[in-house]
Formats: C-alpha cells, sequence, structure tokens
C-alpha cells in the first residue's frame, strides 16, 4: 500500500514550491470556480501505481513563477514567455518528490515530460467537480493553486 | 583557468537558472553549451571541448541514462565528469548512474551552492 494520496500530495507540493521558488502556501478547498485565464500543466507516472498530476494555476501566476525562476521582471518579455514551461518544471519537482514520498526511494518511477494541457473554463471546472485527489492551494500573493492526481 | 561547462535538460527555464547559477558561484566558467537531450548533447561533445556536463535524466529522444552509456563506453568521452540533476529519486536507478561513473547525483529542486560544491568537489 503506497502514500499516493491528497495528504501526501498536499504535504508535498507546499514543501517543493517553498523549497524551488520560496513560494509560501496554506491549504485551501479546490471548488470548481476558476474564473480567470488558467495554466494547466500535466505529467504522467508510473510507480507501483501510475497515474497522472496536474497544475492548475492563473496564468499571471505562471509568468511570475518564471520570472522568479529567471530573476526577471514579471513584466519581461521572456517571463511572459516561459510561464507554462516554468510551471511545468515546477509539476515535474513536485511529481519527483510525490514519487519517493509515496513509493520511497526503492521502486524505480518513471515520469513522463510536463505537457501544457489547455482546457476550458467549463471542462476544468468538471475535472476538479470529479476528481477524486484534488487539492488547492493559496499562496502568501493570493495566488490559487490547484492539482488533481489522478490514479489509473 | 576556465572550464566549460554542457548543461543537458529539456527545460530551458532549468538551462537557464542552471546557467545562472554557475555564472553567479564564483567559479571560472568558460563557454556554457546547452543541448536539450542526449542526442543533441552528444553532437555538442563531438563539436566542442567540455571540461563538465551537468545532465537531466528524464527527457525525450535520447535520455540522460542513455546519454551517460554512450558517454561511459567512448573512450573520448568516458572520463568526461558528469553531474547529474533529477528529479528522480530511486535508489536503484542512482545506483546504476554510480556504476557507469556519474562524479554527483544532485537532486530537483537545487540550491546554487549544490552547483558550485559539485564543480570544486570533480576540479579538486
Amino acid at each position: 500500500m503506497s502514500n499516493l494520496n491528497r495528504e501526501t500530495l498536499a504535504e508535498v507540493a507546499s514543501g517543493t514550491l517553498e523549497e524551488a521558488a520560496f513560494i509560501f502556501t496554506e491549504p485551501g478547498e479546490p471548488t470548481p470556480d476558476w474564473d480567470t485565464e488558467t495554466a494547466i500543466v500535466k505529467i504522467s507516472f508510473e510507480g507501483t501505481e501510475r497515474g497522472t498530476l496536474w497544475l492548475v494555476s492563473s496564468a499571471r501566476f505562471a509568468v511570475e513563477l518564471a520570472a522568479n525562476l529567471l530573476g526577471l521582471e514579471p513584466d519581461d518579455p521572456d517571463a511572459i514567455e516561459r510561464g507554462t514551461g516554468a510551471l511545468g518544471e515546477m509539476l515535474n519537482m513536485i511529481c519527483g518528490a510525490l514519487m519517493e514520498a509515496a513509493f520511497g526511494t526503492g521502486v524505480i518511477c518513471n515520469l513522463g515530460i510536463p505537457t501544457p494541457t489547455p482546457l476550458s473554463q467549463e471542462e476544468l471546472n468538471a475535472k476538479l467537480e470529479s476528481a477524486e485527489h484534488a487539492i488547492s492551494m493559496m499562496t502568501d500573493e493570493d495566488h490559487r493553486l490547484d492539482m488533481i492526481l489522478d490514479i489509473h | 583557468m576556465s572550464y566549460n561547462i554542457l548543461i543537458v535538460d529539456d527545460s530551458d527555464i532549468i538551462r537557464s537558472v542552471i546557467k545562472k547559477s554557475l555564472l553567479m558561484s564564483g567559479l571560472e566558467v568558460g563557454n556554457i553549451f546547452e543541448a536539450a537531450n542526449g542526442k543533441e548533447a552528444l553532437q555538442k561533445l563531438a563539436d566542442e571541448w567540455v571540461d563538465i556536463v551537468f545532465s537531466d535524466i528524464n527527457m525525450p529522444e535520447m535520455n540522460g541514462l542513455e546519454l551517460i552509456e554512450k558517454m561511459s563506453a567512448d573512450q573520448l568521452l568516458e572520463k568526461t565528469p558528469v553531474v547529474v540533476i533529477s528529479t528522480e529519486r530511486s535508489q536503484a536507478r542512482i545506483d546504476r548512474l554510480t556504476e557507469l561513473g556519474i562524479r554527483s547525483y544532485i537532486k530537483k529542486p537545487f540550491r546554487p551552492e549544490d552547483l558550485r560544491d559539485a564543480v570544486k568537489t570533480i576540479l579538486n
């Protein structure tokens, strides 16, 4: 029995955001009410269980994350262009840490490549509503981040 | 003496972060080359003199493990130090990389000083 669940995801996501980008978060409740432009990325994984991990943020947060990682101003064109890439890399790091927390280091896990996956607001909200394992976080700058863990 | 470094990662964000960390590390860095996968890295290694390779594992086309296997089987490249920077945490895979001769393993997310310390250890 692995620890691949909502609680582990919440703990790992919060710790990785803090360690990688000094982003501090508080837990929230995932509600299907996104009404702003979003950036969405997903990554597949396979350990003793397999599935897909999703990360959802506002498009604005993704740009600020890229600026943060690259040491740029948030209005820098380079940061604007690389927002989704930064979000994908953050998801990759969270997924790697999740695999260790869920399966330990004795299991060889295979991660996919983080992939931008645009969804309409209706599709995203429907996915959140039906998700078995979803978490929401609020950053200290009031950005909302949602994660969905699909176990296949 | 300055050192030429090759950064291999499919994420251009991570390549930029590694590059920035190295340039700010106080190390004497010469040319920094970039490749988005193992295949591109082998081409760079054929074209340029490289003192240290920083490589991710999980990449499309040719992953880091394949790159390191090919380097360790090549007489000209087998002694080029490789530092792996990856989200990969499984001990069995890290053991395999160590068998292939990698000089250091750094987990993402990393701190800039992790890169500096790895380079210093290798060069000393």
